[in-house]
C-alpha cells in the first residue's frame, strides 16, 4: 500500500499551521491508475497542484475527500500497487 | 517573436478570452514558454479554482454587466477590468522556474514585477513571506492579503500572484492594479458587507495613485511584457532564480 500525498518539497517555506485544500479527486476508489496520472487536485498558497499516482495500481481509499483541508504530511489516500 | 518563446503578446480582451487562451495552452504538453499580458475591455469577476459559483452569483454578475469565470489557479476573487493588468506565463513542467517549493516558485515572478514597477518610478517590493494586514482576514479576495512574493508599495498590495501546476505545464499569473478598482462592485456582487470595500481600498494601491498620473494601460502592458518575456526564454539574472 502506498500513500498518495503532496510532496514534502512543495510545502517548503509554507508557514506552520497553513493547510492545503483538496479541490477535487480525479480518480475514484477502486479505479485502476498508472504512475504519473493526475489523481487529486489540491490548492496550496494560491496554487492549484495535481498530485499524481505514485505507481501503477488501484486507488484503495480516499482519506481526505474533496473540499476538506489537510496538513503537511497527511496522506490523501492510498494506492494498492500492482 | 523572441527566440525560444512560442508566444509573447499584449492582448486587449476579456477575462473569458484569457481563460480560453490558457485552456488551449495546456491542451498538450507545453514545449516552449508563452507570455500574454491582458488589458481587460470589460469587467469580470474571476474566481479561484476551488470556487463553486451558483446561479445566483451568475445572475448578480450579469446584472452588473460583468462576466463571471473560474480560473485554473488558486486564491481569492479578482475583479478584472480596465483597472487591472493581467499576465499569464505558461512554462514547460520542467522549466527551471518551476522549483519544488510552491512559495519559493513565486520568487522570480514577484521580483520581476517589483523591478518593473521600480523602473516606472514606484517604490515596490516583493514580500518573501505573507504579511498580515490589521483588521479582518479577507481571504475571499485576492487583494485582501499579501502572500509569498506578492508585491507591495507603501505597505499596500499592488500585484497579486497565483499559479497552476499540471502534468502538461505550469501557469504563473499576475494581476497588477493600474487604477483604483471599484471595490464596492466586487463586494456587492459577492454579497460582502460594504465596509469590506473600504477595507480593500485601504490595503491596496494602484500605479496611477503612486505615479500621480493616469495609467496608460497599453504602455504599462508593453513594458511588463518586455520585462517578463526575456526571463522566460532563459535570460535569468542570478537574483531571479
Amino acid at each position: 500500500m502506498i500513500d498518495i500525498a503532496l510532496a514534502n518539497e512543495a510545502w517548503e517555506g509554507v508557514d506552520a499551521g497553513t493547510e492545503a485544500l483538496v479541490d477535487a479527486w480525479l480518480g475514484r476508489e477502486g479505479e485502476r491508475v498508472v504512475a504519473g496520472q493526475p489523481l487529486v487536485k489540491v490548492v496550496l498558497v494560491k496554487t492549484s497542484y495535481e498530485v499524481s499516482a505514485p505507481a501503477n495500481g488501484i486507488v484503495e481509499r480516499v482519506l481526505v475527500p474533496a473540499e476538506q483541508t489537510f496538513a503537511r504530511g497527511r496522506s490523501l489516500g492510498t494506492l494498492r500497487e500492482g | 517573436m523572441p527566440e525560444g518563446v512560442a508566444d509573447a503578446a499584449v492582448r486587449r480582451g476579456t477575462a473569458v478570452e484569457e481563460q480560453e487562451w490558457i485552456a488551449r495552452a495546456f491542451r498538450d504538453p507545453v514545449q516552449r514558454p508563452s507570455v500574454r499580458v491582458w488589458i481587460y475591455r470589460r469587467p469580470a469577476l474571476v474566481l479561484g479554482c476551488s470556487a463553486r459559483p451558483g446561479a445566483d452569483l451568475a445572475k448578480r454578475a450579469l446584472a452588473k454587466g460583468m462576466d463571471l469565470c473560474v480560473r485554473p489557479t488558486g486564491g481569492g476573487a479578482v475583479l478584472a477590468g480596465r483597472w487591472l493588468l493581467g499576465a499569464s506565463v505558461v512554462l514547460p513542467a520542467q522549466d527551471p522556474f518551476v522549483v519544488a517549493s510552491i512559495p519559493g516558485s513565486f520568487r522570480w515572478l514577484g521580483l520581476a514585477h517589483a523591478t518593473w514597477l521600480q523602473d516606472l518610478g514606484i517604490a515596490a517590493h516583493a514580500v518573501p513571506a505573507p504579511v498580515a494586514f490589521a483588521g479582518a482576514a479577507l481571504h475571499w479576495s485576492c487583494f485582501g492579503g499579501l502572500s509569498h512574493w506578492e508585491v507591495e508599495a507603501c505597505g499596500r498590495k499592488i500585484v497579486g500572484l497565483a499559479q497552476s501546476r499540471r502534468r502538461n505545464g505550469v501557469l504563473f499569473s499576475s494581476g497588477t492594479l493600474i487604477e483604483p478598482p471599484p471595490w464596492e462592485m466586487l463586494c456587492e456582487t459577492l454579497g460582502r458587507p460594504g465596509d469590506e470595500a473600504a477595507e480593500l481600498a485601504s490595503r491596496t494601491v494602484s500605479c496611477a495613485e503612486r505615479l500621480e498620473e493616469p495609467a496608460e494601460a497599453e504602455a504599462l502592458a508593453q513594458s511588463l511584457l518586455d520585462r517578463l518575456t526575456p526571463l522566460t526564454r532563459g535570460a535569468r539574472p542570478e537574483s531571479s532564480r
